[in-house]
């Protein structure tokens, strides 16, 4: 469940994200893009990261999830440029296989993502 | 609170006092409602004098021994802890003889279609499932198991495994047809029934490769039970371990802890719970109830296994 303030862990290889993570300041949700204005899996949400604002696909999350649905250690996002592209060109942790369900949209993230649970 | 029973504590707690050489001042002899509050101030300071030893309402509490000679023969009273998933509902409303037995049904069914070896929490286990999403349509997941809990076709066990430096948990539903295999990797019992403490401690404990060979458990054997104390990280947690710790035995001592988290964890507490005799009773299901029900499952678990005995030779047997 991620809301308003909620601060995130960027897992792609961006060097703007790679920059933040480790000056400790890691990017906040200031925004989700659905109705409920609560982000889940999937969803897309704009973040605040060293003072620009970003859009971010949320790929991990704490939450207690349905059966056979991975739960992660941290919530983990990865950063989309103004175009709807990733940022990087790497995920460095696992992502689960039900983003794969969102395709097309998500067809440029999983092309960059190493590992799927 | 039964004031017998409030008279025992008191006079077992004074007892244990004398002996570990504290001092209980109390002018006009003792003061039982005085004397509760000071013990369960004291007690919730958590020292090596003092230990907590109550348990939590999070906590399931321990299951106390009859005094009658029990009902259930050693082999079926095993069968309680390889399946539990086969005995009523914790929650007394949540029972229904005619659902159950229904129940008991579909998943002996399910059992002759798919192997679901035992297991206990503790043990690693690999998974795997027939997933659309998946690359192959089939995904694998290798893990600890850290919680086994729900009743009937609701069972469940939750892998944990960390990959990439990520922890990672997925939770199974056990009598999801989805299910295509499940093997045993390496089977143990830990010290305690839930592990959900790995969260919070160093990942060391928690990462198993994937491609872990299974360990080959000697037939006849009993299951070995791993003494493992895990290492917590620094003080803030996702949980309040501090006032679970005593109750938990698979951890090391918890260090840097301060006071006021103690204090906190005050409402966490049901001090009078070894003495809620009805509690118990409605977590539990006596013997006489178990009997009919481990008596059939036991039955069809064995004809289950012949059939896939004679199975197996016959593959055996083809494939030369």
């Amino acid at each position: 469940m991620l809301r308003n303030q909620t601060r995130l862990r960027v897992v792609d290889n961006s060097a703007l994200g790679k920059q933040a993570m480790l000056e400790g300041k890691p990017p906040k949700v200031i925004r989700v893009y659905n109705k409920l204005d609560v982000g889940f899996l999937g969803d897309k949400v704009l973040v605040t990261i060293k003072g620009q604002m970003k859009k971010a696909v949320v790929v991990g999350c704490v939450q207690r999830q349905k059966a056979f649905v991975p739960r992660f250690d941290s919530n983990n996002c990865v950063l989309l440029d103004d175009s709807g592209n990733p940022l990087g060109t790497r995920i460095l942790v696992p992502i689960p296989n039900l983003l794969r369900k969102l395709r097309p949209e998500m067809s440029k993230l999983i092309a960059i993502a190493t590992k799927f649970v | 609170m039964n004031p017998i029973f409030a008279f025992r504590n008191v006079s077992e707690t004074l007892c244990k006092r004398q002996l570990s050489t504290t001092k209980v001042n109390f002018k006009h002899g003792v003061n039982v409602k005085k004397f509760l509050k000071w013990d369960r101030e004291k007690r919730r300071l958590n020292t090596d004098e003092f230990p907590d030893e109550y348990t939590t309402r999070n906590c399931r509490s321990p299951r106390k021994s009859s005094f009658k000679q029990s009902v259930l023969t050693p082999q079926l009273s095993e069968l309680r802890l390889l399946y539990p998933e086969f005995l009523p509902s914790n929650f007394p409303e949540r029972r229904h003889k005619i659902k159950d037995l229904l129940e008991r049904e579909d998943m002996l069914k399910r059992r002759t279609q798919v192997d679901l070896p035992s297991f206990y929490v503790g043990s690693i286990l690999a998974v795997t499932v027939s997933d659309p999403y998946a690359a192959g349509k089939v995904s694998r997941f290798l893990g600890i198991c850290i919680s086994r809990e729900g009743q009937g076709l609701r069972a469940n066990f939750t892998l944990r495994n960390i990959i990439d430096g990520e922890g990672v948990e997925i939770r199974y539903d056990m009598y999801n047809p989805t299910i295509r295999e499940v093997e045993v990797i390496k089977l143990e019992k830990r010290l305690d029934d839930e592990l959900y403490y790995l969260r919070d401690a160093l990942p060391e404990y928690s990462y198993f490769p994937q491609d872990m060979l299974p360990v080959v458990q000697p037939p006849g054997e009993p299951v070995p039970l791993n003494p493992l104390k895990v290492k917590m990280k620094p003080y803030p947690w996702t949980k309040r371990w501090e006032a679970l710790y005593p109750n938990i035995k698979g951890i090391v001592n918890l260090e840097n802890v301060p006071q006021h988290a103690y204090r906190r964890s005050r409402n966490a507490h049901y001090v009078n719970e070894r003495f809620d005799l009805m509690k118990e009773y409605r977590e539990h299901i006596t013997e006489e109830d178990q009997l009919e029900i481990w008596e059939n499952v036991h039955e069809r678990l064995d004809k289950i296994a012949q059939i896939r005995k004679v199975e197996r030779r016959r593959k055996f047997l083809q494939s030369n």
